[in-house]
């Protein structure tokens, strides 16, 4: 425990130099602001009361430090993740997993208290205000809380105000990263990779695709929950100013959209059948188009759809749309045959 | 039926495969309630063809492609999609194309179930657990979290699919038979279509503007080249180390992150 007094106090001081880019690497999150700006006091909170202040002595003598075990800890991390999305709901969100994760750590830390029930019920409490975030990253959200939750059981002075704006603030950055990584880059290079054998209805393709697109979100977890639980809100604040990650990211987008360009070519392939006849010959549009520019209707359609997406057209409507259009061609011969 | 359709038992353990993974349980395992190929390859072992399974699923995946409801937003239900046009596409035999253009129809109806689902969930079992809280019962919330919100979903979505995979099976087949022509030629031509709005999605869900040029470079690249994945893969991943590599020694520019 000491020594992990004193790397505390020893990253504390350079908290502060981390606060201003943090803030700054972070847009829109006015929430984060206030976690940041918290952030020094509750790594002060944790100092006092496990270093022990010499007027607590006495108490912390009565009660040892009471740590989560790790098999509760990773029980409780199946059934935050299992129930995550079971009981979701518009005006709150997954917060309803969230108080079914949180419940057994609640429950052992207050065991055999005095004020057992009023501490269980107002802990279940802090988790009863609205909580969205991206599925692996939201664990590590899930871990900082119970290493909250741990400190504040043990008599640190960590207000329910704290708790709850810390996971409020986290849960916007890190459900945005958690998108950009696995979202929107490795998880979409896993489905580009394997989709073409999954097109030819290949087994291997399909596992492959599983086992690909859960490497990141898994390797996120494993390391995540863990860490967030030791390190708590440091541990995220360190993850969001490092901007190494952004431009990986970043790659990765730019590799994806690459291989998504040639399986737009390969897989959507629009082309019409309609032909002019005059009395020497029959001219097929397909092949003056080809001539031209070949694959304009496909790249055409593609970023149509593009263009009526931003103007947030409803999915449904653009599939209706492409079905009008779809009947309109075959009804004048244009496509199809 | 016939020995193309699908017997009550079968449809009734599709319906039950989709009424327990669509409320998403084990998220963090990502696929078996999100991904055509993967929902189709489960649905292809169930019923016996797994390669044509996958095939359609892979083909509907296209369609949807991006469209991954990340952020707990469900713009179409790909995996109602799927456990409607899978199944009658292997039973009837028919196109995958024609599979597609159904498949997107009922991606619809998934989507109102989904929202009937989540009001449930807003409207009885979120205050039930808030008041399971107020008097810590424990068991209650488990409940509440868990179980109930599970059940729900299956009982609004169970007897959907069942009547539509028993009855759809003979229904789709007789349609097939008696369809007229420029119809059937219509939704072939609309499954030719809609993969293009697959990518559409996938591009603006990437959402990066500077990043369209590389999509038409890889949509090239394929036409005239016609490389195997892997080349596609190993380009890609030179082209986007070069583009950071430039990035970095010019940053005046502001560049692409």
């Amino acid at each position: 425990m000491e020594e992990n007094n004193e790397n505390m106090t020893f990253e504390n001081s350079s908290l502060a130099e981390n606060t201003a880019v943090t803030a700054a690497a972070v847009e829109n999150t006015e929430n984060l602001n206030a976690a940041v700006e918290n952030a020094p006091d509750t790594n002060a909170a944790m100092e006092n009361s496990s270093a022990g202040s010499p007027a607590e002595t006495d108490e912390e003598q009565k009660k040892p430090y009471r740590k989560i075990p790790k098999g509760l800890l990773w029980r409780c991390w199946f059934i935050f993740c299992f129930f995550q999305r079971t009981c979701q709901c518009f005006d709150r969100a997954y917060c309803n997993a969230f108080t079914y994760g949180i419940m057994p750590i609640l429950r052992y830390l207050y065991k055999g208290r005095e004020d057992e029930d009023e501490q269980i019920h107002a802990g279940l409490m802090r988790t009863r205000n609205y909580y969205l975030c991206e599925q692996s990253f939201s664990t590590v959200v899930f871990a900082i809380i119970i290493g909250m939750e741990e400190q504040k059981a043990n008599g640190a002075d960590i207000s329910d105000e704290l708790i709850m704006a810390t996971k409020t603030s986290i849960m916007g950055p890190l459900s945005g990263l958690g998108d950009a990584i696995h979202g929107s880059t490795f998880r979409q290079i896993a489905i580009a990779l394997t989709i073409p054998y999954c097109l030819e209805g290949s087994i291997v393709g399909a596992l492959l695709m599983l086992i690909g697109m859960n490497i990141t979100p898994w390797l996120t977890t494993l390391i995540g929950f863990p860490q967030g639980y030791k390190l708590g809100s440091e541990f995220v604040l360190k993850l969001l100013q490092s901007g190494k990650m952004q431009k990986a990211a970043s790659a990765a987008g730019l590799m994806s959209m690459f291989i998504m360009g040639g399986m737009a070519a390969k897989y959507a392939n629009i082309t019409l059948s309609l032909t002019f006849k005059n009395d020497y010959k029959e001219i097929k549009i397909q092949d003056m188009l080809d001539n031209a520019i070949p694959g304009l209707l496909t790249i055409g359609a593609v970023f149509g759809f593009y263009g009526l997406i931003q103007k947030k057209v409803s999915t449904n409507k653009l599939i209706l749309g492409t079905m009008a259009i779809g009947i309109a061609l075959s009804a004048c011969h244009a496509m199809g045959y | 039926m016939s020995s193309t359709g699908i017997t009550l038992l079968v449809a009734f353990i599709l319906a039950c495969y989709y009424g327990f993974y669509s409320t998403y349980p084990f998220m963090i395992l990502m696929g078996p309630a999100g991904m055509g190929s993967i929902i189709g390859l489960i649905i292809g072992l169930i019923m016996g063809d797994p390669v044509k399974g996958i095939e359609v699923g892979a083909l509907i995946q296209t369609m949807y492609m991006g469209v991954v409801g990340y952020g707990g937003v469900l713009p179409v239900d790909q995996f109602f999609a799927c456990i409607i046009a899978i199944p009658l596409a292997i039973s009837s035999g028919m196109s995958n194309e024609s599979a597609l253009a159904l498949a997107a129809g009922f991606g619809a109806l998934g989507v109102m179930i989904d929202t009937l689902w989540k009001t449930i969930n807003t409207s009885v079992w979120t205050p039930y657990i808030d008041r399971a809280c107020e008097k810590n019962q424990y068991r209650k919330i488990a409940k509440g979290a868990g179980l109930y919100p599970i059940l729900t979903r299956m009982a609004i979505s169970v007897p959907i699919i069942t009547v539509l995979l028993f009855l759809g099976s003979t229904a789709v087949n007789w349609l097939m038979d008696n369809l007229p022509e420029w119809l059937q030629v219509g939704f072939n031509n609309m499954g030719t279509i809609l993969p293009a709005m697959g990518f559409a999605m996938f591009v603006s869900y990437i959402g990066k503007k500077e990043l369209i040029p590389f999509f038409i470079i890889g949509f090239y690249v394929m036409k005239f080249a016609s490389l195997p994945i892997i080349g596609m893969a190993i380009f890609g991943a030179f082209i986007a180390w070069l583009v950071a590599k430039t990035d970095k020694s010019s940053d005046t520019e502001g560049g692409l992150a």
